[in-house]
C-alpha cells in the first residue's frame, strides 16, 4: 500500500518535468517573445529590451529553464502581473473557495446521481427511466451560465430564498483561519457564519453540479444495468436473499466500480476551476482568477496554476486507484 | 407423492413486435427424495428454462409460466416472490454452469457462504462461520479457514464449483438443481465434481435434477432421464433402459454421437445429427425433430405426434414419436396404447 503511494508520487516527477518544459517553451514561443507579449504590440524596442533583461530573458535558454525549474520547485512562480503579489499566495488564497465549491457540487451530484441512476436502471424502460435519461441529457447540454442565471433569478431575485452572490454576507463579522468558510464557522464556533456560507454555496454548487450529476446518472444506470444481468446476481436470487442484501452486497458493490472512476475524474475537472459559475455568482475562486490571468497575459500565474492542477490531477487519480483497490479485490495491490 | 411434481409446465417469452416464443411446452416429470433425474437436450431445448421456472427465477416481465410445480406439497408457480424467497436457498437450491461468473467477484467466499446460512438457518455470525468451515471441508476444500477469507479469483475453477456446491447444500435443501455443473470445467475436474454430487445426494437423501447435454454425465449419475427437444420431453426412461433401448430417433442420434474407440469403421467414428435445432416444425403441426430425422415419414407432419408407451405400467418408457427406433409400424392415436 505504502509502496504503491510512493510509486505513484514518484510518477509525478517525470510528469511535472515534462510539463515544465512545455510551459517554458510555450512562453518563449509567444509572438515577439514574452516581453513583447507583455508590453503589447506598440512597445518600443528599448522597453522590450529593458523588460527582457529584467526578467532574465536575454540569457541562454538552458540557464533560463534551470532558473525557472529551481524556483518552481520552491513553489516560487514569480509575482502575478495582475496584482504584483506572489502567484503562490494568490492561489492559496483562492483555492479553498474552489475546493469548497467543487466538493459541494460533487456531493450534490453523487447524492442525487447514484440513487437516480440506480432507480432508472431498476425501472428500465418506465417513465422514471425516461425522466432520468432525458434529465441527464438536459444536464450536459444546458449552458452552465444560463442555468446559473436561471437559478439566481428564480431563487434569489424572485423568491429571495438565497443570496445572489459572493461567499458570505459582507456585513457579517467572521474570521477565516482556514479559508474554507463552512469549516471556519465550525472551527471558530460561529455556526451562523457556517450557515451563511452554506447558503451562499447552494446556488453555485447546484449550477456547477449539473454536468457531473448528468454523467454520474448515466454511468450508474449503465453500470447497474450491466451488473443485474450478471450470473452472480442470479446466484444471489437463487439463494433466496432479501432484495436489500442483493442490492447492497451484490449489485451496488460491483456497479460502483466504474462510477468511482468517473467521480474522481469529475472532481479533477471541478477543481480546475469553474470560470462561468464563479463569474455569475462572483465567487472568488481560482477559476475567475485564471480567466483574468489569461485575458491579461499573466504568464507567471498561468504557469504556476497549470503545474498545481497537474499535481492535483495525479493525486486524485491515485486516490481513485486506492479506493478502487478497496472496492475490487482483483486489483488490490499485494 | 413425489418430492417434486412438475405438471404441464410451459414457459412463453413475449416481446413487443415479435412472435411469442414457447421455450417450454407441456413438460411433466417427478423427482422423488434421494432420486437423481437427468434432463438432457442441446442448447435451446428448454432444459435450463425449465430449471429456472422450477426455481421461480424467470423475470416477471415478458414471461408467462403455465402449469404447476409442486415441491413437497407446496405449489410454487402461484407463490408470491416474498414466499418464494423463503423457499429458494432453503428447500430448493441451484448450482449453476459457470463458477467463474456465478460467484460475486468482490465479496469473500466466506460471506457468500454465510449469507445463505444467516438468511435461512437463523444462525448468528459466529455459528454461520463455523458451519461454513464445515461445509467447505465437506465439499473437499483443504484449509477452509484461509479459503473463507479469500475472494473467488484466488480459487481455481474446480474449487469455485465446490464453493458453489457448498452454498447450495448449506441449508440442507430437499431438492438440488444442477444446471450443467461440469460444462465449464476441465475433464479431470468434471469427474471429481460428479463424484462429489453423487456422494452428497446419497448422504443427504435430497432429490436432484441434473440438467446436461452430456449423456455421459447422465449415465454415471441419474436414475431417470428425460430427453428434451424444442421445449418438449420426447422420451423418458430409466437410465439403463434408455441406454439399452433408445427409442426416439433424437435420443438414438445423441447416443450414436458419442465417439466410440472400439468402432470398426473409422469413417463412422464421429456420428452427427444433421441440421441444427433451428430447423424445426411447430409442435402443433407435427414433430419438431422431423426436419433432422432420418426416420421421418409423411405422418410426422400430421399434427402433434402421439406419446407411445413402450414400457410397462411399472417401468414406463414413453416416447413422443410416430415411428420409434426398433418399431416397424407407424404409430398413431389409434394404436399407441398397447
Amino acid at each position: 500500500m505504502l509502496r504503491f503511494i510512493v510509486r505513484r508520487l514518484l510518477l509525478l516527477v517525470p510528469i511535472l518535468l515534462g510539463l515544465s518544459v512545455l510551459l517554458f517553451a510555450w512562453v518563449r514561443a509567444l509572438p515577439g517573445g514574452p516581453a513583447q507579449a507583455l508590453l503589447g504590440e506598440r512597445a518600443t524596442p528599448e522597453a522590450v529590451a529593458a523588460i527582457e533583461s529584467q526578467l532574465g530573458l536575454d540569457r541562454p535558454l538552458w540557464e533560463q529553464y534551470l532558473q525557472f525549474l529551481g524556483r518552481a520547485v520552491r513553489l516560487d512562480f514569480g509575482a502575478s502581473l495582475q496584482t504584483g503579489q506572489p502567484v503562490i499566495d494568490e492561489m492559496l488564497r483562492r483555492f479553498p473557495a474552489t475546493i469548497e465549491l467543487a466538493v459541494a457540487a460533487l456531493l450534490i451530484a453523487v447524492c442525487v446521481g447514484i440513487p437516480l441512476g440506480y432507480l432508472a436502471a431498476r425501472r428500465y424502460g418506465t417513465w422514471i427511466d425516461s425522466v432520468a435519461v432525458t434529465g441527464s441529457l438536459l444536464g450536459v447540454t444546458i449552458p452552465i451560465f444560463f442555468l446559473a442565471y436561471l437559478l439566481k433569478y428564480v431563487f434569489s431575485v424572485e423568491l429571495g430564498w438565497l443570496p445572489t452572490a459572493g461567499r458570505a454576507d459582507p456585513r457579517a463579522r467572521a474570521e477565516h483561519p482556514t479559508g474554507f468558510y463552512v469549516l471556519d464557522g465550525i472551527v471558530t464556533g460561529n455556526l451562523d457564519a457556517s450557515w451563511d456560507a452554506i447558503q451562499h454555496l447552494i446556488l453555485p454548487a447546484l449550477a456547477l453540479s449539473s454536468i457531473p450529476l448528468a454523467v454520474i446518472v448515466r454511468i450508474t444506470r449503465a453500470s447497474v444495468l450491466n451488473v443485474v444481468n450478471e450470473d452472480y446476481v442470479r446466484t444471489a436470487e437463487a439463494k433466496g436473499l432479501l432484495p436489500g442484501t442483493i442490492t447492497r452486497r451484490h449489485v451496488l458493490k460491483n456497479a460502483m466500480l466504474p462510477v468511482t472512476t468517473v467521480i474522481g475524474l469529475q472532481l479533477g475537472v471541478l477543481l480546475a476551476g469553474a470560470v462561468l459559475t464563479e463569474t455569475v455568482f462572483a465567487f472568488a475562486g481560482v477559476g475567475k482568477f485564471m480567466a483574468d490571468a489569461i485575458v491579461q497575459r499573466d504568464f507567471p500565474t498561468i504557469q504556476g496554476f497549470i503545474l498545481v492542477i497537474a499535481v492535483v490531477y495525479v493525486v486524485i487519480n491515485m486516490i481513485v486507484d486506492l479506493v478502487y483497490g478497496l472496492l475490487d479485490p482483483r486489483v488490490r495491490v499485494s | 407423492m413425489s418430492l417434486l411434481e412438475v405438471r404441464d409446465l410451459s414457459v412463453t417469452f413475449t416481446r413487443s413486435g415479435q412472435q411469442p416464443v414457447r421455450a417450454v411446452d407441456g413438460v411433466s416429470f417427478d423427482v422423488a427424495a434421494g432420486q437423481s433425474v437427468g434432463i438432457v437436450g442441446e442448447s435451446g431445448s428448454g432444459k435450463s428454462v425449465t430449471s429456472l421456472a422450477v426455481m421461480g427465477l424467470l423475470p416477471s416481465r415478458g414471461v408467462t409460466v403455465g402449469g404447476t410445480v409442486t415441491l413437497d406439497g407446496n405449489e410454487l408457480t402461484s407463490m408470491d416472490q416474498r414466499d418464494l424467497r423463503d423457499v429458494r436457498g432453503r428447500d430448493v437450491a441451484m448450482i449453476f454452469q459457470d463458477p467463474m461468473t456465478s460467484l460475486n467477484p468482490v465479496v469473500t467466499v466466506g460471506r457468500q457462504l454465510t449469507e445463505v446460512l444467516t438468511r435461512h438457518a437463523g444462525l448468528g455470525k459466529g455459528e454461520a462461520k463455523a458451519e461454513a468451515e464445515q461445509l467447505l471441508r465437506r465439499v473437499g476444500i483443504p484449509d477452509p479457514v484461509r479459503r473463507l477469507g479469500e475472494y473467488p479469483h484466488q480459487l481455481s475453477g474446480g474449487m469455485r464449483q465446490r464453493v458453489m456446491i457448498a452454498i447450495a447444500i448449506a441449508c440442507r435443501p430437499k431438492l438440488l438443481i444442477a444446471d450443467e455443473p461440469t460444462t465449464a470445467l476441465d475433464v479431470t475436474i468434471q469427474a471429481q465434481i460428479l463424484d462429489l454430487l453423487r456422494m452428497l445426494v446419497a448422504e443427504s437423501g435430497c432429490g436432484m435434477i441434473m440438467i446436461t447435454h452430456d449423456l455421459g454425465v447422465v449415465a454415471g449419475l441419474c436414475d431417470d432421464v428425460h430427453v428434451m427437444y424444442s421445449g418438449r420431453i420426447v422420451e423418458s426412461a430409466g437410465t439403463k433402459d434408455l441406454f439399452a433401448r433408445p427409442s426416439h430417433p433424437y435420443t438414438d442420434g445423441l447416443l450414436q454421437s458419442i465417439p466410440r474407440i472400439d468402432d470398426d469403421d473409422p469413417a463412422d467414428l464421429l456420428h452427427t445429427i444433421p441440421g441444427s435445432a433451428r430447423d424445426t416444425v411447430p409442435w402443433d403441426r407435427g414433430c419438431a425433430f422431423q426436419p433432422r430425422c432420418e426416420r421421418a415419414v409423411a405422418e410426422c407432419l400430421s399434427g402433434p405426434p402421439p406419446v407411445a408407451e413402450l414400457g410397462t405400467p411399472i417401468v414406463p418408457h414413453p416416447v413422443r414419436c410416430v415411428r420409434p427406433v426398433g418399431e416397424d409400424v407407424i404409430l398413431h392415436e389409434g394404436n399407441v396404447a398397447r
